[in-house]
This record gives structure tokens, C-alpha cells and sequence, in this order.
């Protein structure tokens, strides 16, 4: 059947149109599947972990609605908090734990100048579903030839998962290390997501 | 050097006491309190400002309502909602005000409205005889072209399809669960008074308004013997409740409750809308009913928040901030 | 003749994009399809385009300033087949006409976030009360009676509750069932519980859950009081599409029949939930700003090849696809199908009172009549009524009064189902200016200048800071199809383009009327058991009362699923979603329409739980089209298997 018009009646339209910017994808928000799901059974698996622990790095950023695509999960811990992850997460484990100290791939940026960072941490490594987590215990940070910070301590903001409640380290706490390490574009990226949570509600 | 300063000194001085007329002091980033000469032309800065903006919140002057609307408008809005000694009314929120620039813009002109013909009066009683309508072209296009599928659920289409339709009402008996109910159904629809289809008329809001004062003056001068804004208090009031309960026979489309709805609407829309459209000035209406209108609990450094105010079991009045405000704090503040 | 801009052809075409569009488009994007979504707004950004201009009644309430605009459509009324119907013509406070959607997240922009599941006995109305209380007993409240069931059951359903629930994340605390199994019949049991946990509740919440709580309900047990189902995220979450959503802040410009966009996306929307994962997987494409006019059929009449439309300039385009959606708000939804002669439309014959025929057969009603049987007390609890809160948050309800938990012999004026009731929620979910000047009535007993005067004035002093609330309810029962309330085309009026706008014939049904009686003795007691004074029962209204006041935004009906073909459209593949459904005529399996869905019987729940109630079908939809596309190749006909 022929689509049935009504001869001349198109008429000319004085109807208010709005503006429509469609967002780019690389605009959204939006995690992963394959690191999506091993958030998930991480979340489910650790579900009574007796240790402080939250995930931290870009997984806790994006999360929390920072534009930011992580490749791989972390998780802030204690150094007992490390053993019972382990334990826990045995099956997953391709790097044992132990005390390591390695250079961070990008410099911070102290009064313009480049300066290396260095985190030691008490780490062990697992595979989820082919999805990297990197546990660090006790995770310290050391800017240029400063002293050692402290271990670094949160108290952890929740996020729900598909219904499985998450702990994440608070994005303040990622905003003044951001800061402190001169990388200003991080700083922005969070302020932005606040911007989206808040709208200036005081 | 010194002068460029107090320039950027005075402009940031501007814009944060312009947003929030704290009195907690106004944060400039840049300078300190070291210099007092400064201090005090921040203070002078201050003061200038509060006054200035009481002056630009109190918005005067017409664009739409002509002398003589202008002065029975007045006396209207007065009357339905009259400064006394419970808090300031009409007059003092600027009612008027928003009525007028409502009347110039989008509201007057129908802007938003579905205006097409044919307009038939709502209410119209069966008792009128049948109500015969001729179908749009468009529709007996549709219904001529021979498929079932364009046949309408009333009834009706095929061969002969423009022919005028008609409407004669009906009066219905049902009987359900044991009991007889008669229901009968006027020509048209009988919408309860302010809702979207009562309006039916091919004048957009600013002529309605023009016809409907000059018919409501006419009223006031026969059956009153003067000038509405002539009248004492309680005929003026009087008047009003005429219009409500269509005592003018002078004019039956539209009829006068329709304009009664509307001023009584409108007077209370001037009093309470943002600030913004002119009325509700100085938020003295906010101020009167208790309302917000967008401080959250900290817009003025209160230290309160919404989730503690939502679930409170005895009220906490906050001074109300508007969307001006609201947005000058977003856009200058963090 | 103009020309005709000649889009590529996709495999799914989505019609309107909102709540049930979102979800189709999103899992058939993701299943690696080319997708194509279209609407007639534009796509609303909430960072930009809400954040500093919502808090606006006069824009946003009044002047509906990110709504469909009636110049370009609108809708006619009547309560009787014999009557002339009047177009809406403005928009108006309180909200009488729908505000149907405009742009990406449709009418989901603006609603207060109520949601809780439909109950399994909604699925099976007809049988379970034929069945309890003999087979006339519907005909016998409703001489027009039309109900029919839904294909599937409430089991059959639970799973696309799940996901739906999990990708909007819906806060709540299960619905109410003692023992929430699955031999709970009368109560929306769950296979798992909400994804999210309820939002604070308020004292006057807490008073109700503990009173109830130590009261017998009708069905001989304890009331099990649960926290109202919300949309409106309590916390920071995100869904199985991986799209990360904000927490509600309470800034309470939500509700109170306004209806605010949320410019933090805590407010459940297709354009904060579904689109954004589709959008990022590069399968879908959104045209906005586009008006759907008619669709194309195939030659034989029983496919449809192609979707046309006009974009902002009036150019007129043709988009061609294997599969189609209807996802568009319900009354568009079914005057698209008149338009294009899709299925069989609906003819009344009031002089029998039956009709025949499919396509906008069965309009019903799912929000409480302005007028009618009610019952209110008043409790000692003060709060801040100004904006502080959400629109669905807050409060609690009970289930126990709802669908058939208790026994409806005897009862007179007889009815079936029952009402959700609760109480509770935030006082101030949402600014109530407009509303109040919009709704000011004439003088009458309790205000004999109206609003006008000194003493009048003198009532609107601190009105939001009350000292004490009132709590009751104008509860109905369900609003059952019957025959004579239906959607068709009108005759006299069009919309911008010169097409005939849709018409709405509808009036009040006994049954609604009916159980306000029984209901408002049930809430009544709780009232007094509260230690409300002041408990007071309404003036009975009855049914049939002609006089328009009913609420065209939470209609539901006019294109039934169903396994009768000569009342609804056929096979358990129709996905019901709100307003949409997925249409499948069964004489000609293979049928490649899928329509959004309809509700085929409410119960006497919250309005927007129909959303709910019609999320699980647009998962069914989605399911179904990945078969279909799947099998279109082979021509199997996968309904068989």
C-alpha cells in the first residue's frame, strides 16, 4: 500500500524548534562492559572482606561519573587487606604478593618542572575475565628526591553496581592528589563530573 | 597600577554582593583586609549596590496594557489580593508588572496555544439542538480513500465523508451493580474551570484580556454606577464575584467566569512567580507564603541542607533566592 | 512534488525515544545492529539545558517550555461518543492535559519518579475473577466490560522486571509481600530486590509504617508496610550498560504536578540510562527534531518497509528498515497507526454499546478522578513544604489493599481489585505556586470570596511551613476497559502538517467509583489509628459523572496485547511498555511490526507504575526483535519454536 498523503498538506511551520546537540560518544559516560563485569564479581567476591579496601584509579573515577576510560581495575588497601583479597581472589591470582617499588609512567609537574613518582606499595596482581586489578597495600607516594608520603588512607564513598554496593575512594581525596601532583587535567575532569552531580546546589 | 585594581577590586565587589547579600562579608580573592582605604570602598561599594538593585527589582513602566487598563487592572489586583495588615499584597510585589509583560510576550500571544478553527463553546447543553460540524479536508480525504482502515471509531466515513457531523449530545442510563444511573452528556464536553480545553475561543490572551476589561468596566459602570477603580472595597470585590458566578448578562462568549479564572490566576501568578517575570518583587510574595524559591538551605551561608530539611517534622523558614540570583552565583561563584 | 530525501535502510527503526525506545535501541545496538532512533524534540542536554533555568514555574509549568508544543499537535476530548470534542488548547496548572514528551527521554523528563510493579493478578483479571466470583460479575459492575488478559503471566514477566529495574535503577525495599516467594499470588514477589535502597523516610512515614505494622489488614494478616518504589536514584550507581548515573540532591524542584526535568539525571530517563551505551557503541543513530508522520506498508499490506518524516526545514524523508518500534507517547502511538492503516481500527456502536476492531480499543485511566469518595484526617507533623526532597521518595506504602487480597463478595457497590495506598512522602517534592494560582477555584462554602479578599490572603500565610499535615486519599479502583472509551482520529481538527489529530472518548467507569467506598472505610481506621482528628469521609460521588476532570497523562490503553486477535493484537512476543507495544496480528505471523505497548488492565496503582508495569515489555520487544532479525534471513517463524 502507497503511503497515503493528504495532497498539499504540508503546511509551513511556525513551531518553536530547539536547539539539539547530540553528545559525541567520547562525551558519555560510560564503562566498558568486559571491566564492567569484573567490577561486578569483584564487588560480589569481596562482598564480606573484613579489611578496608576500595577501588581506586580510573575505575573509581569513572564510577563516580568522571569521563575517564580506564584499562584495568585497582584497589586501595592495607597490607591485611592484600592477604585476605588474596585469599579471596585466589583462583584469579597471577602475581603473588609482595613489597614493590616502582616509577609511575607519568611525571608530576611541581612549578613546571617534570618531577619522576615513585609508589611502593605491598601489591599482588589477578585476572578477572581478562581483566587486569593491580591490589596495592599500604600505597605510599614519593615526588622528585621529597620524603615518602604516608600510606595513603580514605574513608570509602559507595557506589551501586547493579544493586552490589562498591566501595570507592572519595574523589576529593583524588582531587588533592591530583593537585599535589601538578596534574591539572585530572582535576578538571573531576570538577566537571561534581558539576554534573550538584549544579551549584549549596 | 593602584586604580586598575580598585577597577577589578570593584567589579568582583559587584558581582558577589549583587548574588548574595550576605552579611557574613564579601570573599575578594585577591586583596586582603590590609588596606582599609580600599575596605571602605568595598563597603561603599556595598551599599551602592543593595540600593541599586532594590531600585532595579522595582520594575515600573508598561509595554502592553494601555492608560485606562492600566489603572483598573490596578484596582483589580488590589482587590483580590490587597496589601493589609497580615503583609504586603499586590501592590507591593508589582502584580501588575508581570501581568503586562506576560500580556506583551509569549502568554498574549498565544504563542504556545493550539488556535485553529472551528472554536465551539464548551458547556454547550444539549438543549441547544444537535451541533453539526463540517470535517476537515483532510479527514474526509482519509475517510474517502476507501480503506477500513481510516474509519473512525464513532462512526461514520466513506462515500460522503465531508458532510457535516453531527453532535447531539445524549442522555445515558446505566445500570450497575443493582443501581440506575442517568447521565447526561451536553453537545461538548463540560471542562471544570481553568483546564486546557475550557479556553475555546479565536482571540489569542492579549484581545481576551482587552475585551474582557473593557466588558468588566461596561459592568461596573451600569450596574455600579461608576468606574470599577471608583467603587468601594466591597463592591469592587463585589464586581469579582459577579464576574465568578456569570451574573453579567452583557456578555455570555466568553463568559465572564472564564475572565474571573483568569485575572484571580494571573494575580496570583504576579504574586509568586520568580522575580524574573516582573512580579513578585523583592520576593515579597516568596517572603509571605514561605517559600524558597531556590536557597536550598545555604544560599546565604545558613549551614542547612535538604536532606535534613526534608524529613524535618517542624518547618525552618529560609529567605528566599531567586533564579537571577541562583545564576549569578553559579556562573561567577566556584 | 517535493522530493523525498532517501535515508540508508537500518534493521531497527525506533519511533519516538523515550523510556521503552531507550531500552530496544540500547540492547539491539549493543547485539551489534544498526539502529535508528527517531523524535520529534530535540536532545535535551541536562547539563546545559536544565541547570540554571529550571527552577522556573511560569517557564517550566506553565508555559511548558521543554514540552511538545500544542501549535504543533494537540488532542481532542470528550467524555461521549455523541459529542463534539474539544482540542486542548493551552496547557493549564494543575495539569489536566498530558504533557506528553518532547526530545531523547520523552514524558520521563518530567514525572515524579513513582514506580512499584504490578501485582500478578493484574495479569490475570479476568480469569482469576471470573473464576473467585463467578463469570458475569465484571459485566455485571461494567455493562460495556472489555477486559481482557495479558498473554503471559506475571512469572513469565518477573525477569524483564529485573532488567528493567536494573538498568533505570529503581530504589526500593521489595513490595509488600509477607513472604515475597512465589506462591505469594497476590502480592509482586521478587526474584531479586530492587537495585537501589530507599530514600529517607519522613516522621509522617515512619508514624503510618508503625501503625500499620500493629494492624490487621482485610486479608486476615498484619499490613506489611515497604518504602514507596522511586526512579529517582538514591545513590551514585551504575547499570548493567555500564552508564554512570548521579545521586538524587533533593533540591525538591521534582514533583508537584510541574514535573521537573532533573538536571543531575538521578531522575530515570532513557536519555541518562539506555542512550548514552548506545550512543558509545556506534550502532545508533538519533534524528531529532523530526516528525514521524505516517509509515509505509508493503504492497500486500502486511509489512512495513519504511518510516517517513519531516525534519525542522519541512523536508520530507524516508527511513526504510527490517524492523520498527513504536516507542512514541500512547495516543500518537495509535493515531500513527490509523494513519498508515496498520491493523484494524476500533469502530463503537453506541446503539449496542460493543465495538469491533483492534487499534485504539480499551482507553483507561490510572490516577486518582479530581473528584470522588475521599477520606483525610490531620496529624500533628509539621515540615517544609517548599521545595526539599523528591517527588517519589519518603514515603511508604502497603500493598495489602491492592488487587485481590481480599475477598469482594458481599461488597456493595460491588468492584474488583483494590488501591495502593500510602503516606509519607516528601511535603515538598515540588514547588506548588503554579499549581495553587492555576487551580484557585470560585467562591464557595469553605472560601466565600474564592481567592480573593483579605481572609483568603490571610490562608496562603507560611502556608509552607506547616505546623500539622493532613493525610488521606481519593482512592480508586481499577479503571477497567470498556467499549465505549477509546482513541480514533478527529474529524475536524489537524496538527501543523494537516493530518488529523488523535481524539480521546472517555468517561469514568463504575468499578473506579465503586471501591472508593469500601477503600476509604479501610483507610479511614488506619487515619484513627494514626491519631489523626479530624477523620472525615467525603460525600460519596458517583460514577458516570460527565464532568471531564479526569487526567489525560496517565492513560493507558488502546493497543492491547493479548492472545484474543479480535480484542487485542496477538502473541506472547507484543511487549507492552507504558504506551508501547509490540504488535503482532497472528493471522500473519512474521508480522515485522513492532508497536510500543499498552497496558492492557490496570490496577488501582500509582500512575506512573503503568511506566513499570510496561518497562518488562520493552525487554519482551527487544528479545523478540533480536529473534526476528535472526530468523528474518531463514524465514523461520521463530513464534513456532
Amino acid at each position: 500500500m502507497p503511503v497515503l498523503v493528504v495532497p498539499d498538506k504540508a503546511k509551513p511551520l511556525n513551531i518553536p524548534v530547539f536547539q539539539s546537540r547530540i553528545p559525541k560518544p567520547e562525551e558519555l559516560v560510560v564503562l566498558d562492559k568486559p571491566l564492567l563485569e569484573a567490577t561486578l564479581e569483584v564487588g560480589n567476591l569481596l562482598k564480606d572482606c573484613k579489611a578496608k579496601w576500595a577501588l581506586a584509579g580510573d575505575i573509581g573515577e569513572i564510577l563516580n561519573g568522571v569521563n575517564i576510560q580506564p584499562d584495568h581495575l585497582t584497589i586501595l588497601t592495607n597490607v591485611a587487606g592484600c592477604e585476605e583479597i588474596s585469599k579471596k581472589l585466589e583462583r584469579f591470582q597471577v602475581v603473588a604478593s609482595r613489597h614493590v617499588e616502582t616509577q609511575i609512567r607519568r611525571n608530576a609537574e611541581v612549578e613546571a618542572k617534570p618531577l619522576p613518582v615513585m609508589i611502593k606499595s605491598y601489591r599482588s596482581q589477578f585476572n578477572l575475565r581478562g581483566q587486569r586489578l593491580n591490589v596495592h597495600g599500604d600505597l605510599r607516594i614519593k615526588v622528585g628526591d621529597w620524603d615518602w608520603g604516608d600510606p595513603l588512607d580514605y574513608e570509602p564513598e559507595y557506589v551501586y553496581v547493579i544493586g552490589v554496593k562498591v566501595p570507592v575512594i572519595p574523589l576529593e581525596l583524588k582531587t588533592q592528589l591530583y593537585r599535589g601532583l601538578g596534574w591539572y587535567d585530572r582535576v578538571s575532569k573531576i570538577h566537571a563530573a561534581m558539576a554534573r552531580r550538584h549544579h551549584k546546589i549549596v | 597600577m593602584v586604580s586598575q585594581t580598585r577597577r577589578e577590586f570593584l567589579k568582583l565587589g559587584l558581582a558577589a554582593a549583587a548574588s548574595a547579600a550576605a552579611a557574613s562579608g564579601i570573599e575578594i580573592p585577591l586583596l586582603g583586609n590590609q588596606n582599609s582605604n580600599l575596605q571602605n570602598q568595598l563597603n561603599s561599594a556595598n551599599t551602592q549596590v543593595t540600593n541599586l538593585k532594590t531600585k532595579l527589582n522595582t520594575v515600573t513602566g508598561f509595554v502592553s496594557l494601555n492608560i485606562s487598563e492600566q489603572s483598573l487592572l490596578e484596582s483589580i489586583v488590589e482587590t483580590i489580593i490587597p496589601s493589609d495588615s497580615t503583609g504586603p499584597g499586590a501592590k507591593e510585589a508589582g502584580v501588575i508588572y508581570f501581568i503586562d509583560r506576560a500580556l506583551a510576550g509569549d502568554y498574549g500571544q498565544s504563542a504556545n496555544m493550539f488556535m485553529d478553527a472551528p472554536h465551539n463553546p464548551p458547556r454547550t447543553p444539549a438543549s441547544a439542538g444537535p451541533l453539526t460540524v463540517k470535517p476537515s479536508t483532510a479527514w474526509a480525504f482519509l475517510q474517502n480513500y476507501q480503506q477500513t482502515a481510516y474509519l473512525p471509531a464513532g462512526g461514520g466515513g466513506g462515500v460522503g465523508a465531508a458532510n457535516p457531523i453531527p453532535y447531539p449530545g445524549a442522555s445515558r442510563t446505566y445500570t450497575a451493580g443493582g443501581t440506575n444511573y442517568t447521565v447526561v452528556y451536553g453537545v461538548t464536553a463540560s471542562p471544570r474551570v481553568g483546564s486546557g480545553i475550557n479556553y475555546q475561543y479565536p482571540v489569542n490572551m492579549r484581545e481576551f484580556w482587552r475585551i474582557s476589561l473593557a466588558a468588566l468596566q461596561a459592568y461596573s459602570k451600569k450596574y455600579y454606577s461608576g468606574n470599577y477603580q471608583t467603587l468601594s472595597s466591597a463592591n469592587q470585590l463585589q464586581v469579582l464575584k459577579d464576574l465568578w458566578a456569570n451574573t453579567p448578562k452583557t456578555q455570555t462568549n466568553p463568559p465572564p467566569s472564564d475572565f474571573a479564572y483568569e485575572l484571580t490566576f494571573m494575580t496570583w501568578a504576579g504574586f509568586l512567580m520568580d522575580p524574573l517575570y516582573g512580579g513578585n518583587q523583592n520576593m515579597v510574595g516568596w517572603d509571605y507564603v514561605g517559600f524558597n524559591g531556590v536557597n536550598f538551605g545555604n544560599f546565604y551561608g545558613e549551614g542547612l541542607d535538604q536532606k535534613t530539611l526534608m524529613v524535618a517534622s517542624s518547618p525552618t523558614k529560609l529567605k528566599p533566592a531567586s533564579l537571577a540570583q541562583y545564576q549569578q552565583q553559579a556562573t561567577g561563584g566556584a | 512534488m517535493s522530493t523525498v530525501i532517501q535515508e540508508t535502510p537500518v534493521d531497527v527503526v525506533c519511533l519516538g525515544v523515550g523510556f521503552m525506545s531507550g531500552v530496544v535501541a540500547t540492547e539491539l545496538a549493543l547485539a551489534g545492529n544498526s539502529v535508528v532512533g527517531i523524535t520529534k524534540g530535540p536532545y535535551w542536554d541536562y547539563v546545559n539545558d536544565y541547570s540554571t533555568t529550571k527552577y522556573d514555574e511560569w517557564g517550566v509549568g506553565l508555559g511548558r517550555k521543554y514540552d511538545s508544543p500544542l501549535p504543533l499537535q494537540s488532542t481532542t476530548i470528550r467524555n461521549d461518543s455523541s459529542q463534539f470534542a474539544l482540542p486542548v488548547r493551552r496547557y493549564t496548572m494543575p495539569i489536566q492535559y498530558h504533557a506528553l514528551g518532547h526530545g531523547v527521554g520523552g514524558a520521563a523528563q518530567h514525572y515524579g519518579g513513582g514506580m512499584g510493579r504490578f501485582g500478578p493478578w493484574a495479569y490475570e483479571m479476568a480469569k482469576r475473577t471470573s473464576s473467585a466470583y463467578g463469570a458475569g460479575f465484571l459485566a455485571s459492575i461494567n455493562p460495556q466490560d472489555d477486559t481482557h488478559d495479558w498473554p503471559l503471566t506475571y512469572a513469565q514477566y518477573e525477569p524483564y522486571y529485573v532488567e528493567w529495574e536494573k538498568a533505570h535503577g529503581i530504589c526500593g525495599n521489595y513490595n509488600g509481600s509477607p513472604t515475597n516467594s512465589s506462591s505469594d499470588v497476590n502480592y509482586p514477589w521478587m526474584s531479586q530486590n530492587y537495585p537501589l535502597p530507599p530514600h529517607p523516610m519522613t516522621p509522617l512515614a515512619q508514624l503510618f509504617q508503625s501503625t500499620v505494622q500493629g494492624m490487621t489488614a482485610p486479608n486476615g494478616q498484619k499490613y506489611n508496610p515497604f518504602p514507596s518504589v522511586s526512579a529517582l536514584s538514591s545513590q551514585p550507581y551504575t547499570n548493567q550498560y555500564g552508564v554512570a548515573v548521579n545521586p538524587c540532591v533533593y533540591d525538591g524542584y521534582c514533583g508537584g504536578l510541574c514535573d521537573y526535568a532533573c538536571e543531575t539525571g538521578a531522575k530515570a530517563n532513557a536519555a541518562y540510562r539506555t542512550i548514552p551505551a548506545a550512543i558509545k557503541s556506534g550502532n545508533f543513530t538519533l534524528v531529532t527534531n523530526a516528525y514521524i508522520y505516517r509509515l509505509e506498508l508493503n504492497p500486500s499490506g502486511n509489512q512495513v518497509v519504511a518510516a517517513h518524516y519531516y525534519d525542522a526545514q519541512g523536508n520530507d524523508h524516508r527511513q526504510p528498515g527490517t524492523v520498527f518500534f513504536n516507542g512514541m507517547w500512547g495516543y500518537n502511538m495509535v493515531r500513527l497507526m490509523l494513519l498508515s492503516g496498520l491493523g484494524t481500527p476500533y469502530v463503537y456502536n453506541s446503539g449496542t454499546g460493543t465495538g469491533t476492531g483492534t487499534v485504539g480499543r480499551g482507553l483507561t485511566n490510572g490516577y486518582t478522578p479530581y473528584r470522588g469518595t475521599n477520606v483525610s484526617g490531620t496529624v500533628n507533623i509539621g515540615g517544609n513544604s517548599y521545595p526539599a526532597g523528591n517527588g517519589s521518595g519518603g514515603g511508604v506504602s502497603v500493598f495489602d489493599l491492592m488487587d485481590d487480597n481480599f475477598s469482594h463478595t458481599n461488597i456493595s457497590p460491588p468492584f474488583i481489585g483494590g488501591g495502593l495506598f500510602g503516606a509519607g512522602g516528601y511535603l515538598g517534592g515540588g514547588p506548588g505556586n503554579i499549581t495553587f494560582a492555576g487551580g484557585v477555584s470560585a467562591p464557595n462554602a469553605t472560601n466565600p470570596n474564592g481567592a480573593m479578599g483579605s481572609a483568603f490572603k490571610a490562608t496562603q500565610q507560611n502556608k509552607y511551613l506547616p505546623t500539622k499535615q493532613s493525610v488521606g486519599a481519593t482512592p480508586f479502583a481499577p479503571d477497567l476497559p470498556t467499549f465505549m472509551n477509546y482513541i480514533d482520529l478527529d474529524p475536524h481538527y489537524t496538527d501543523a502538517y494537516g493530518d488529523p489529530v488523535s481524539r480521546l472518548t472517555y468517561d469514568w467507569t463504575p468499578n473506579t467509583y465503586n471501591g472508593a467506598t469500601y477503600l476509604v472505610n479501610q483507610i479511614k481506621a488506619i487515619l484513627t489509628q494514626m491519631g489523626a482528628t479530624s477523620v472525615t469521609v467525603g460525600a460519596t460521588v458517583a460514577p458516570y459523572s460527565a464532568h471531564n476532570d479526569w487526567w489525560g497523562h496517565h492513560l493507558r490503553g488502546g493497543l492491547r496485547i493479548g492472545t484474543d486477535p479480535n480484542a487485542g493484537t496477538a502473541t506472547a512476543w507484543a511487549a507492552l511498555s507504558g504506551y508501547n507495544q509490540l504488535y503482532y496480528n497472528s493471522n500473519t505471523s512474521g508480522f515485522n511490526y513492532f508497536a510500543a505497548g499498552e497496558i492492557t488492565n490496570t490496577t488501582g496503582n500509582n500512575a506512573t507504575a503503568g511506566t513499570h508495569a510496561a518497562g518488562p515489555q520493552s525487554y519482551r520487544a527487544a528479545e523478540g526483535i533480536k529473534k526476528y532479525l535472526a530468523n528474518v534471513a531463514t524465514n523461520v517463524n521463530y513464534l513456532s519454536s
